[in-house]
């Protein structure tokens, strides 16, 4: 256990030792500062403690999206944006060279040499780096914690969910950059390399999202063609011999023509993009969730309420969780690719149920799989190797 | 937990091939005595570092059978009572002298107290008092050596292992270091001492192993390597008939070399500098095997300027083994019996 502890302790005096981990820190503490600044009076939000005001009544002092507003700004837009993807950069540019550095010549041979097994040693040394984020995430939503209590008077223990989250994304990272350390021995390398393939996992998660949507989109866009055409053939059937109804059933057998053909066409998309689909989720499956893994942080944070920051940005107020809009949706808001109100409301509807069913577990579990296995080969390959 | 016969370390057939197909060592077998200095020498390359890699666990052996105080080599339990600076060492820059202590020798198990106590003994003891809460960066190459001698002994090993410690020390920190190795000997402990510096090795070591092409091609300890290469030298003036030369044979003073004033081993043969001064280089041991060749010189009349005792320096053995052992392929190098070893002659 001794040694364990001395490299989690020299971990920290290492990244204590680096500039940019300060550097971090005070962005982190402006955030935190900025973030402290906004508040709320009768005529809405203000900025910059006070200074100034924005004529805003959804968002007055006492209103229930104050709440909604502030712990959406956290977990959407500060947990996101800045911890998963500035912090996050900024985090491998500080990590990239402590593999590196514990591996050359003259370091490793010292510690090596101590009675404590490689395997041990690795994984201890792996563990250790995490603390750079761990500790900057830590005393980050430390802060935000006692921003949101001393400005909505709620002491929300949620926030601190981001610690694990976000950790939780950097070790998938990590474990990459891992590996390429130990096989490259390259700072520069394993930095450039782990920020191309990070980029990768958010292109191929970004396209498979689309080709998903797309998918969900035509096959219910099949659906409610066919469903239109079989009442449609209602018409038809129940049709008498009336001028009337004959009069219905031609128009009814013309609007059959046209659904069928839609839903051929339909099919006829689907079978082309099928292909596409099924590679980018094949991709998407085995790739670690890194967005989705911060983003349960918003998930978790909007769990007992009916109201979400997505509602009050899309400004669905009083439609209640997950409203898609009415007909009137405008074309910015619109997930689908058919103009079809009721094809489109069905789709957003399965979207973002299919999002919400995505398990914590899958999401955190298929990540960690992931990187179980590339930590696995970084540790065969740091084991077996001379130095 | 020593070996038998208090051997330290019995090596049997350590060998080690890179990638590549670089055979660093052939099957190399030695034995290191509790509490003596042992020195580990060869030219670059001859595979000196990767043996003390091998032993800890830095570099893993191709083959290798034996034990170190007691344990199978390779076994980290055996570790916590070695010691190893190793040559090049880089301490993490952001520590200053005595964190680097303790990080090591929590590493080493050794508990808190004991690191705390123990630091400061060793940094005392390394000259380094004054500098143990200043950063290793900013410290210079010697005080570097110092600090790594210091954390080599920071878990109070049984044998410690030290891959060139003088390298970039100056005099005065050198005979410290001495010194240090010599207390350490006083103490019990056993030093494996790898260096290229000969005359250091000659003044602390007990026993000596050159390496060459991954062979072991003399063992011994340093008096008895050298004893072969005692000799007398006589420094006259005048010049020598060849038929006198056999006439010193006759008398049982075998092998008689003559060489000039100037250097070189004459290989038997008389030789003669500007001034008409010779030398008879003499293979005797004791001063009566050479009386009767000063008689001799001195009944001719030639004045004798010179008499004396000789024996080659670890450093000429050093380049005799290599330079015998040359380029030959593995298995060929002459020595990897240690038995051979004791015979050796020039």
């Amino acid at each position: 256990m001794r040694p364990i502890l001395a490299i989690l302790m020299d971990s920290v005096r290492q990244l204590r030792a680096k500039r940019l981990f300060w550097v971090v820190l005070a962005l982190s503490g402006t955030i935190v500062v900025g973030y402290g600044s906004i508040g709320f009076n009768e005529k809405g939000p203000t900025l910059f403690y006070g200074l100034l005001s924005i004529d805003q009544p959804m968002l007055a002092k006492g209103s229930v999206w104050t709440k909604i507003f502030m712990e959406g700004m956290f977990s959407a837009i500060i947990v996101n944006i800045w911890l998963a993807w500035g912090a996050m950069i900024l985090a491998l540019v500080s990590t990239a060279g402590i593999l590196p550095d514990y591996l050359a010549g003259g370091s490793i041979d010292l510690v090596l040499s101590k009675p404590i097994g490689r395997v041990k040693m690795f994984l201890t040394k792996y563990v250790g780096s995490l603390t750079f984020v761990l500790v900057q995430v830590l005393i980050f939503c430390a802060g935000v914690f006692l921003v949101l209590g001393w400005r909505m008077n709620q002491w929300e223990w949620k926030v601190f969910l981001a610690v694990p989250m976000v950790v939780l994304m950097f070790s998938y990272l990590y474990a990459i950059m891992a590996l390429l350390n130990v096989w490259t021995k390259s700072t520069l390398a394993s930095l450039l390399v782990t920020m191309l393939i990070w980029f990768g996992i958010f292109s191929i998660k970004a396209a498979n999202d689309r080709l998903q949507i797309a998918k969900v989109n035509f096959q219910t866009a099949s659906e409610v063609y066919a469903k239109r055409s079989a009442e449609q053939q209602l018409i038809i059937d129940e049709s008498t011999s009336s001028a009337e109804d004959e009069m219905k059933a031609a128009r009814a057998k013309v609007r059959i023509a046209g659904l069928e053909k839609r839903v051929e066409e339909t099919e006829a998309t689907l079978d082309k993009i099928r292909p596409f689909t099924n590679v980018s989720y094949a991709f998407a499956f085995v790739l670690p969730k890194t967005g989705e893994t911060v983003s349960l942080v918003q998930r978790w944070l909007e769990a007992d309420s009916e109201l979400t920051f997505t509602d009050l940005i899309l400004g669905n107020f009083g439609n209640g969780k997950n409203a898609g809009g009415g007909p009137g949706n405008n074309r910015s808001n619109r997930i689908g690719f058919i103009n079809d109100w009721e094809i489109e409301s069905l789709t957003r509807e399965r979207v973002i149920d299919y999002a919400n069913n995505q398990s914590e577990w899958w999401i955190i579990g298929s990540s960690l799989v992931f990187e179980g296995i590339i930590l696995g080969l970084a540790l065969f390959i740091f084991v077996r190797q001379d130095y | 937990m020593s070996g038998a016969k208090g051997l330290i370390l019995e090596l049997e057939r350590v060998s080690k091939t890179y990638r590549g197909r670089i055979r660093a060592l052939r099957g190399i077998s030695l034995n290191v005595r509790a509490g003596e200095v042992f020195g580990l020498l060869g030219p670059n390359g001859a595979g000196k570092s990767t043996l003390v890699k091998i032993l800890m666990t830095v570099v893993k052996p191709s083959e290798a059978r034996g034990t170190m105080l007691g344990c199978r080599i390779g076994d980290k339990r055996s570790l916590r009572r070695v010691g190893y600076l190793p040559e090049h060492h880089r301490f993490p820059p952001y520590l200053s002298g005595l964190q680097v202590l303790s990080y090591y020798g929590a590493l080493s198990n050794v508990a808190r107290r004991d690191r705390k106590t123990r630091s400061k003994e060793l940094l005392d003891l390394v000259g380094m008092s004054k500098w143990g809460r200043t950063k290793v960066s900013k410290y210079s190459k010697g005080m570097n050596q110092r600090l790594g001698l210091a954390q080599a002994l920071i878990n109070d090993p049984d044998v410690v292992f030290l891959d060139e410690p003088t390298d970039g020390v100056d005099p005065l920190g050198r005979r410290d270091i001495r010194e240090i190795l010599k207390r350490l000997r006083d103490e019990g402990k056993t030093v494996f001492l790898n260096s290229h510096l000969l005359g250091e090795v000659e003044m602390v070591c007990d026993r000596v192993s050159i390496l060459q092409h991954g062979n072991v091609v003399r063992e011994g300890a340093i008096k008895e390597l050298t004893k072969d290469s005692q000799r007398y030298e006589v420094e006259y003036e005048g010049t020598t008939e060849p038929g006198w030369l056999n006439q010193l044979k006759d008398v049982r003073i075998k092998d008689v070399k003559t060489a000039s004033q100037n250097g070189g081993n004459g290989g038997g043969a008389a030789s003669r500098d500007a001034t008409a001064r010779m030398m008879l280089i003499l293979p005797a041991r004791e001063a009566k095997d050479v009386q009767s060749v000063i008689d001799r010189l001195r009944r001719e009349g030639r004045t004798i300027h010179r008499v004396e005792k000789r024996q080659d320096s670890l450093e000429d053995l050093f380049i005799k083994a290599v330079e015998e052992s040359g380029d030959k392929p593995a298995g060929e190098a002459p020595g990897t019996n240690p038995s051979r070893t004791e015979g050796a002659k020039s």
